[in-house]
């Protein structure tokens, strides 16, 4: 995608973040060093518990760092949120259950106070961008689990970020609705120019995603390869039978291998 | 681009299911409810005549049912109609009552708010309101007729703080249980802790703070009621339960007509706040109002 030299999407430099609890302190991340670039996807995969949702934490201004600087376009995590440069897709839908659909995706705009007429526009639009159009008016717990995870997509994508970062978003989906998802997110990401951080415990959900997987290792939690993945966009499902996508996906389940070894 | 396997309807339908139920399903739903009421009704009815029967027990101490209705017909030493003089009594009470619970309300409210939002604060406080709420309030309710005077007043008071405590709890306990991740969510909007209460705490702890509220519904009638029993109150049911009381030898069915206009009483204010969450909650009351 569009990939413009100067400021970079999302920087990690030296990040670090030691959790001080009762059975001794756990450091949780150590040195993370990361880059992507404006528009870039890249997909951060590792063991449960290695600190990757740690990692987007800190990004989205929700935990400190111990050590070390993070930057979205630019700004600090804290100025970004301020600006409402990014946006959070988090592992369960975190759905408002008292909310239509509708009004779930509103809620961003509504907090930031944005007039009626203009949130309920939008989230109209961000919902036919999900495909979610004809179910406005039903209640969280009406929608199956995928279509749950597309409304906190559009709610995400509702304040228009240039940023979005999502914590496992698929990770409690049956497989089917996982690819299913999978293509959609190319879709919706096709028609966008944001840049995503997705933290993913798929290998073949990461390969088919991004342009960069990272992978980490756990205790201490770090990026111990980042694996460039050159196939071409638009995605489909027809590279999911490509050669190159198998040989990536090896790679990839090599270098975690490599890494849950190192430790 | 791939539209035709991502094509967005498609793989939206097959994924829905409906479990909305009917309007007209939830309608005979209420009708059942209020029939099963009835029936047990009728049933305690019967067994109340029944145990009568076997027992012996002469009329002085357990009057017919249908004797102690009959009585509702009757006319007061003041040449009133016994029934009309039981509704203003029971007026007299339930403004004391309605006045106890929303002040007992507005307090709980506030004070659960402020328990689950300050821990240091709620970890003190919680235990002094649980002990305050175990001194029995027919011990105090004279104390404070003294101090307060047999008006108004003694009974709001008495109302306020028996409503109080599960309002409190209930509030506390409902806003506690608010998941992080929908903190964090609120969090990456910025939204202010005024916003965040508002549009996430007090709707997710709702339907708990409305089974709080039903729980001091009830207790805001007992509350005025006992704040009516000490000598010297002039009007409400606990004045006439009182009276009723001293002339059971006489007309033992004064008493049991008065016990049955408390539990209407009570019975109108928890329906009450049943209907309020029935609306209040939309789909997630259920329906149940009965």
């Amino acid at each position: 995608m569009a990939d413009e030299m100067g400021t970079l999407g999302l920087r990690a430099s030296g990040v670090g973040k030691r959790f001080l609890s009762k059975g001794g302190d756990v450091q949780a991340l150590e040195g993370v060093e990361l880059e992507v670039a404006q528009g870039g996807f890249t997909s951060v995969i590792g063991p449960s518990g290695c600190g990757k949702s740690t990692l987007l934490k800190a990004f989205s201004d929700l935990l400190e760092p111990s050590t070390g600087e993070l930057s979205v376009n630019g700004k600090s995590p804290a100025e970004a949120r301020a600006a409402r440069e990014f946006g959070v897709v988090f592992q369960s839908p975190n759905l408002l259950p008292w909310r239509t659909v509708l009004r779930n995706v509103t809620l961003p705009l509504q907090v930031m106070g944005v007039d009626r007429p203009t949130r309920i526009q939008t989230a109209h639009e961000m919902l036919e961008l999900v495909g979610l159009a004809s179910f406005i008016r039903h209640h969280p717990w009406q929608l199956s689990g995928g279509m749950q995870q597309r409304v906190a997509i559009a709610r995400a994508l509702s304040t228009n970020p240039s940023v979005l970062l999502m914590d496992e978003p698929f990770g409690a989906l049956d497989e089917i609705t996982r690819d299913r998802l999978n293509l959609e997110l190319m879709r919706i990401w096709g028609t966008l120019s944001a840049t995503i951080l997705f933290i993913t415990h798929s290998i073949t959900e990461a390969v088919f995603l991004s342009s960069q997987v990272a992978v980490m290792s756990s205790r201490p939690g770090r990026i111990t390869r980042l694996i460039e993945v050159d196939l071409p966009y638009p995605r489909n499902s027809q590279t999911r039978d490509m050669p190159e996508f198998y040989e990536l996906v090896i790679e990839v389940r090599r270098a975690l291998v490599e890494a849950s070894d190192a430790t | 681009m791939s539209s035709a396997e991502s094509g967005p309807v498609l793989t939206v339908s097959d994924e829905f299911s409906d479990v909305v139920s009917p309007g007209g399903q939830r309608f005979w739903s209420a009708v059942q409810r209020v029939l099963i009421a009835l029936l047990l009704l009728l049933i305690a009815g019967a067994l109340w005549e029944l145990a009568k029967l076997i027992t012996g027990t002469g009329d002085r101490t357990m009057p017919h049912i249908w004797h102690t209705l009959r009585f509702l017909g009757s006319t007061t030493s003041q040449d009133e109609n016994y029934t009309w003089f039981l509704v203003q009594n029971v007026w007299s009470t339930a403004k004391a009552s309605l006045v106890g619970l929303l002040v007992g309300t507005a307090l709980g409210l506030t004070t659960g708010v402020l328990i689950a939002r300050n821990r240091l604060f709620g970890d003190g406080l919680m235990p002094l309101i649980v002990a305050a709420q175990a001194v029995p309030i027919v011990a105090i309710a004279p104390a404070l007729v003294l101090w307060l005077g047999t008006g108004g007043v003694t009974k709001m008071v008495i109302t306020t703080y028996l409503t109080f405590f599960p309002v409190t709890v209930a509030t506390a306990r409902g806003i506690q249980s608010v998941p992080q991740e929908s903190h964090d969510l609120l969090r990456t909007y910025g939204a202010s802790k005024w916003t965040s209460l508002r549009i996430l705490e007090i709707p997710f702890a709702a339907p708990l703070i409305f089974v709080g509220l039903e729980t001091a519904a009830a207790f805001s009638v007992v509350g005025a009621i006992v704040a009516e029993l000490p000598f010297g109150s002039n009007e409400g049911l606990g004045v006439v339960i009182l009276t009723s009381w001293q002339f059971y030898i006489v007309e033992p069915r004064a008493l049991y007509c008065v016990a049955m206009a408390s539990c209407a009483l009570g019975a109108i204010f928890v329906l009450s706040v049943r209907l309020a969450a029935y609306f209040a909650l939309g789909p997630r009351s259920q329906g149940e109002v009965l």
